[in-house]
């Protein structure tokens, strides 16, 4: 495996230059299935890993500590916010280290889903979110509109 | 072999092959100008087939999707483009837009629809072409 520069003060866009260069993507079939009680009136929805991002978080190294993303949004979420003025927390931050695909889509879920939805996601009459793999996703998209988490889906342990 | 760094913030071409009168370019044009994130969107939004700059992609619905990004961008004001595959259809047209109100420094959702003369606008999967333009956080 080749082996990541040291990258903690070197700007992530360009981290992802390097990562786009030297790694080969890695698609995951997993899939995050996921019911946000604030938007019941739509289908659940679906997280798609991207391959060059999952790349980089089993290379390790090149990816900021997710909580990095949370003060951004903490910033974005103020109603005076006008432009991100903590950016370097993105690139001056010590990168993460190699992350395992199970890490990493835990890494994935706790940037790109709301918080309200992975922090109770076990609250409630059924889990609102589901870990899978894409052959546990309905066949056809035809009724797409009208997925949902089944209510006696079980878990595994 | 891997090359160096060249670091400088000055272009310049002796243009010899046409007016051979000097032009230069302010290298931070060059990066302030190219894409910062691009995504190919599978039909359907099962996966992601080429990206740069992005961590996931949302199917949220029947042509309706989200994008996120790995490096913010520094603000919501940045300019996204989009193209979809028309499936070979010559009697309707194929568009993406921007879902009102979506767009964030790290995200933004998008819609895919098709419409012709005797059917309104209706959301439908599609394969999906995606780049951002702006400034990075």
């Amino acid at each position: 495996m080749i082996k990541t520069p040291e990258f903690q003060g070197t700007h992530l866009w360009e981290r992802l230059h390097w990562a786009k260069e030297n790694l080969d993507k890695v698609q995951s079939d997993v899939r995050v299935v996921y019911e946000d009680p604030e938007d019941m009136e739509n289908p659940a929805k679906i997280l798609v890993p991207d391959p060059n991002w999952m790349a980089c978080a089993l290379q390790g190294g090149v990816l900021p500590p997710v909580e990095v993303y949370w003060e951004l949004a903490k910033d974005e979420a103020q109603p005076d916010f006008e432009k991100h003025t903590r950016g370097y927390l993105l690139h001056n931050t010590k990168p993460v280290d190699a992350m395992t695909e199970d890490e990493a889509i835990e890494y994935l879920i706790k940037k790109d889903i709301p918080q309200h939805v992975w922090s109770t996601w076990n609250e409630g009459n059924k889990p609102k979110m589901v870990i899978c793999r894409t052959h546990q996703l309905p066949e056809h998209r035809q009724w797409r509109n009208a997925w949902q988490i089944t209510d006696d889906i079980e878990l595994a342990a | 072999m891997a090359y160096g760094n060249l670091k400088f913030d000055t272009l310049i071409t002796s243009d010899s092959k046409n007016t051979s009168v000097d032009k230069s370019i302010d290298t931070s044009y060059i990066f302030n100008g190219v894409a910062k994130a691009w995504i190919y969107a599978q039909d359907g939004l099962g996966s992601i087939l080429d990206s740069y700059n992005v961590t996931s992609l949302d199917d949220d619905g029947t042509g309706d999707g989200g994008v996120n990004i790995t490096n913010d961008m520094s603000s919501v004001n940045y300019v996204i483009t989009g193209m979809t595959d028309d499936d070979g259809t010559s009697d309707s047209w194929a568009l993406v837009d921007i879902t009102n109100g979506t767009q964030a420094a790290g995200s933004f959702d998008f819609e895919t629809h098709w419409g012709n003369a005797g059917n309104n606008r209706t959301n439908s999967d599609m394969e999906t072409y995606l780049v951002v333009h702006g400034d990075l956080a």
